[in-house]
Formats: C-alpha cells, structure tokens, sequence
C-alpha cells in the first residue's frame, strides 16, 4: 500500500506545481478575455432589469434572480485585474497605478448593486429605479476613470 | 400585461416654467454643456473658473473662467457683449474667438436663453484664477487668424426652426444642434477645423485618433437600431442598449448635461436625432 500511496502523491504534487504554474502564466490577453466575459454577464443581467424595469418587457419572474445575480457578479470585478494583466487592452494603467482609488470604485458597484438588488427584492418601484441610477452610476463612475474610451459597436 | 411605466421623471429638475431666472441659468448651463469644458480636471477644480485643456489637432486650448471675477472672469461684461460672443464669436473689446469655444453652434441660442445664462452665472461666487495661455503654433498664436477662420468658416444666425415641423422636434434640434453643440465632436471637420455640414452627427476622430460615434439613425453604423425610450435612457444613465455604460468624455457629458434635462428635452433630442437622415462612417471603424 505505502508503494502505491507514494507514486500518487508524487502525482499530486506535481499536478498542483502545474496548476500554480498555468495559472502565474495567464496572458493578459487570456484575462481580458476573462474580464470580457465577467462585464458580458454584468451587462446581461443590468439589460435584462432594465428592459423589464423600463417597461419594454413583462416580468417572467427572473427579475430578483437578474438582480441578485448581478450582485453575485460583481463580487468578482475586484479580483480579475491582477498586476500585469493590462498590456494591449482597454483597462487603464490606473487600476494599477490609484488601487486605493479603484477598491473603492469596485466597493461602490458591490454596494450598488447589492442595493438594487434588495430594492427589486422589495418591490418599490420608485426605491428600484432610484438604486438602478445608483448601480448605473458606479458602472459609468468606474469606465469613466479606469477605462479607456473605445467603440461600443 | 405589462406593467406601469417607471417615472422616469424621477432623476430631473423641476419643470422650466416654475424656476427663477437664475433657476433656469442653471438649467441652460447644465444644457449648453459649459460645466464640462470651463471646469479644471484636478479634483479640488472650482466649478466654471477655467482651465481644463482642450486638446485639438491645432494646439492645446485652455478654457476661460466664466465666473463673475471682473478681473479673471467676466464680472465686467455687459449683457451686449455676452450675447456678441455666443453670437458672432467676438468678445470684448474686439476679441476674435477661436472656435474651441463652440461659437459656431451657440450662435443659434436665443437671447432669452443667453441671458438667463448669464444671470446664473453673475450669481455665482467671483473666483479669482487667471486664464491660462493657449498653446498654438505661431501661425495660429494671432487673434488674426481666428478672424480669418471666422470669414471662411463661420455662419452667424439664430435658430428659426421649422415650423413644418411640431414643437417637440424643434425644440430637439435646437438641443442637439445650438445648445448641446454636440455636432461639435460628432460631426467631421475638414482640413481647416470647419464643421463639414452635410455629414452631421456622423462621427468623427477626435484629436487623440480614436473614433467619435455616428449617432444619425443608421442602422449599422449609427444609432438605428436604437428606439426612442433607448436613446432617452442613454442620455439619462449613459447605459447603451446591451446594458453597458459609456465611459470617456461621454460619461461626463451625461453627468454634466444630458441626466440633467428634463425628461421631455431628452425625448426631443431622441426624437430630432432619429428624424436625421441615416448616415453610412465614411470609412470603417479602424479597429
């Protein structure tokens, strides 16, 4: 037994180097390729509200699932700009360069959209549309200084 | 069955008719967009005493205070001389105006409305900051040339409207096209920094090379594909209409001019800006 425990755990072992290693090595054009796809989700939920919030689409009961989904997602902006990972892509040297600055902005849309979460949760529609400005505002607040301008076609 | 309409009222001022005067400054200078340009960058910058750089493929402009300090601002202007500079592009004293400051658009505002500006802004608190020296190339560095320019390039007029058309549209056009200048970065400019008027509002490079948006009602190319209650959420959040938000000088636009209207000048300019005719980039968006 101890015979075949060790070769396994040698195994392991190495597996666990190469993981640490592929991931030290993530290009910064694989993660913003990533980020790219964490805003996508971003956007889909903050366009699903919106196009049922403003009235252009009737509720089918995912609104709350949209909004928390949302607020789940945008936990994750803070940890997907790691040092190095800006090189060739839209994310400004700022993030890096003002941190303080930038946890903050990251801070304000975890804030926002947990509030706008719990205002849809809540169902006042004049509380939804006020916190809906509040989490749009610290979408736009965070692009206007951390990312630079580009084509939305 | 769907359900009641969100008050999208809720993000704007009170409605024009029951404001003061100064009230309604106010509003014209969130409209005209001169909080933007007359407001330095630094985060401690006084509102409107000047100093943010322009830059352009002619030199590095620097806007002027406008507050009421007789000395650094405009303290000492008469109503006559304000509206000669929103008019005719020439300030006091025989100044010749370099189009930086959008004289070329502004020339429609009506003299209410300009006075009305100029009453909020003489009620502002006077703030001593000198203006700082455009930097030109000698060629331009002479009043001259800005005379020149003018002759060339410069049609002084109100607007007049069409009265084949209903209020709400003219009342977008004079928006988009006098008040809010925004064929000022949206329309091109040919080789001498003159609005090429045949191609409005559909888009331009600016002065640092990257592509200023078509937003006539093309469907490709420009904003066709958007519907009126989009255009109007646009200038009241900056959310496009894949849910993402605008970012660059355009977010300040909105922060400083646009979620500032009321919701019924924003459904004007929605309503102008999709009446224009659809057209085509003159080349491909490099990429």
């Amino acid at each position: 037994m101890r015979f075949k425990l060790f070769p396994c755990l040698i195994c392991l072992l190495l597996a666990s180097a190469l993981l640490t290693t592929a991931q030290a090595e993530t290009s910064a054009k694989n993660w913003s390729k990533y980020r790219h796809a964490v805003m996508d989700v971003l956007k889909g939920h903050i366009s699903a509200i919106s196009l049922v919030a403003f009235n252009q689409v009737e509720d089918t009961g995912h609104l709350k699932q949209h909004a928390a989904g949302l607020a789940e997602a945008a936990t994750e902006v803070g940890k997907i700009f790691p040092a190095g990972s800006g090189e060739g892509t839209h994310a400004l040297p700022a993030i890096w360069e003002q941190p303080e600055e930038f946890a903050a902005a990251v801070a304000e849309l975890e804030r926002t959209t947990q509030a706008l979460s719990e205002a849809i949760a809540g169902g006042d529609r004049r509380t939804i549309a006020s916190a809906f400005k509040a989490a749009g505002d610290a979408c736009k607040g965070c692009h206007e200084k951390f990312r630079e301008e580009h084509d939305h076609d | 069955m769907r359900r009641a309409c969100l008050p999208l009222l809720l993000f704007a001022l009170p409605a024009i008719a029951q404001v003061t005067p100064i009230q309604r400054g106010a509003y014209l200078v969130h409209a005209g967009g001169c909080i933007s340009c007359h407001t330095a960058e630094t985060d401690d910058a006084v509102p409107l005493a000047g100093g943010r750089a322009l830059e352009s493929p002619f030199g590095t402009f620097y806007a002027p205070n406008i507050t009421p300090d007789r000395e650094t601002g405009i303290g000492g202007w008469t109503d006559e001389e304000f509206l000669t500079a929103f008019w005719e592009g020439v300030g006091p004293g025989g100044k010749y105006y370099y189009p930086a400051f959008p004289y070329p658009s502004y020339t429609g505002i009506t003299r209410a409305d300009l006075l009305a500006i100029k009453a909020y802004l003489f009620s502002l608190e006077p703030v001593r900051q000198p203006n700082r020296e455009h930097e030109l190339p000698w060629y331009l560095d002479t009043r001259l040339a800005a005379a020149a320019w003018q002759l060339l390039k410069f049609d002084a007029g109100r607007f007049t409207g069409d009265p084949e058309l209903d209020e709400e549209w003219n009342r977008g056009a004079y928006l988009v096209r006098h008040l809010g200048h925004c064929g000022e970065c949206h329309t091109p400019r040919d080789a001498l920094g003159g609005l090429i008027r045949d191609r409005e509002l559909a888009g331009a490079v600016g002065p640092d090379g990257k592509r200023i948006p078509n937003i006539t009602p093309h469907p490709e190319d420009g904003i066709g594909s958007w519907d009126r209650q989009e255009i109007e959420l646009f200038l009241e959040l900056g959310m496009l209409p894949d849910g993402d938000f605008v970012g660059g000088a355009m977010a300040e636009v909105i922060d400083d001019n646009t979620s500032q209207l009321t919701p019924g000048d924003r459904r004007a300019i929605a309503r102008y800006l999709l009446s224009l005719p659809a057209l085509p980039d003159a080349e491909p968006p490099a990429d």
